[in-house]
């Protein structure tokens, strides 16, 4: 689903109305977010469909004007504790899915290269991933290593994606 | 003084809104429900409805979503996605039968509110 437009400007003026629908709505659970803009798009798409004039960016106007006008989201110096929670949650998303992908690709060396490959002790130094023995140090998983290191991986992809849903009105789709 | 109006019939035209939009908002609900209790139908028809209704003319088309929203996380109506084999998508609304059930207090109670405003105006002789 989604409503797809031939004109920049008419894609232009509905990217706008939906910043301020996800504004309007962002309080609201994920779920319910990503409700009310499909619902939009539905009511949308069915006023362009009744509208005769025959320029795109007019019949959107006029169904968006007809759906009701919503405030903008102020600029980010009048919002900082929504925009820092929001660059603060992408922070999280991007750092819990580079260490997945770490935590993978350890996973899958510690097949080829058992030996090597794991989580290390050092009395001195504490616990240590690495691709390379670590002399002085003691490797503590073993073969486990691989279902410790998916199963973090898993868990911080989870994370992500909590986060993510969290962030973003369009990351699901609502279930009725 | 705006419009024309002198102060205190600017005061009485604000307080006559501010009671028929309070009014509107109880009205708004029990046509909701007396609509999707007669039939299944999805928002742009159903907004398209409750515009014909005395009072909801000018209705902004996007608060009629969140009204319908809540009547679902109330049980009152069910709501469904159906994927059109042209057009657009549309979710159908219908309501449940816990909102008939309510639906018929809701019109008992209006109906008994009418009664009781046209027993005070025979009184009053107004």
């Amino acid at each position: 689903m989604g409503l797809e437009f031939e004109t920049a400007e008419a894609r232009r003026i509905w990217a706008d109305y939906r910043r301020r629908l996800a504004w309007r709505d962002r309080d609201l659970p994920a779920i319910e977010r990503s409700e009310r803009v499909l619902e939009a798009e539905a009511h949308i798409a069915e006023a362009m469909q009744e509208a005769s004039d025959d320029s795109e960016p007019e019949r959107l106007r006029a169904a968006l004007d007809a759906f009701g006008s919503l405030d903008a989201p102020p600029p980010a110096w009048r919002a900082p504790v929504h925009f820092a929670l929001r660059y603060l949650g992408m922070s999280v998303v991007v750092v819990c899915g580079l260490f997945a992908l770490a935590f993978l690709h350890m996973a899958a060396m510690e097949i080829f290269n058992p030996d090597a490959v794991g989580l290390y002790w050092n009395p001195g130094d504490g616990y240590t991933l690495s691709y390379e023995n670590q002399p002085g140090s003691r490797e503590v998983l073993g073969a486990w290593f691989i279902p410790a290191a998916l199963a973090a991986s898993v868990s911080l992809i989870g994370i992500a994606a909590g986060v993510y849903r969290l962030l973003s009105p369009s990351a699901s789709r609502a279930s009725t | 003084m705006r419009n024309g109006c002198t102060g205190a019939e600017t005061f009485v035209s604000d307080g006559l809104e501010r009671w028929s939009a309070q009014a509107r908002k109880g009205y708004f609900e029990l046509l909701l429900l007396t609509h999707l209790a007669r039939e299944r139908t999805y928002g742009y028809a159903l907004v398209a409805k409750l515009r014909q209704a005395p009072g909801f003319a000018e209705l902004a088309e996007g608060t009629v979503y969140p009204v319908l929203a809540r009547l679902k996380a109330d049980g009152f109506i069910t709501a469904e996605w159906v994927t059109e084999e042209t057009g657009p998508p549309r979710k159908y609304y219908v309501a449940t039968d816990e909102g008939r059930a309510v639906l018929t207090r809701m019109r008992d109670i209006w109906t008994s509110m009418n009664a009781a405003l046209d027993a005070a105006g025979e009184r009053d002789g107004s």
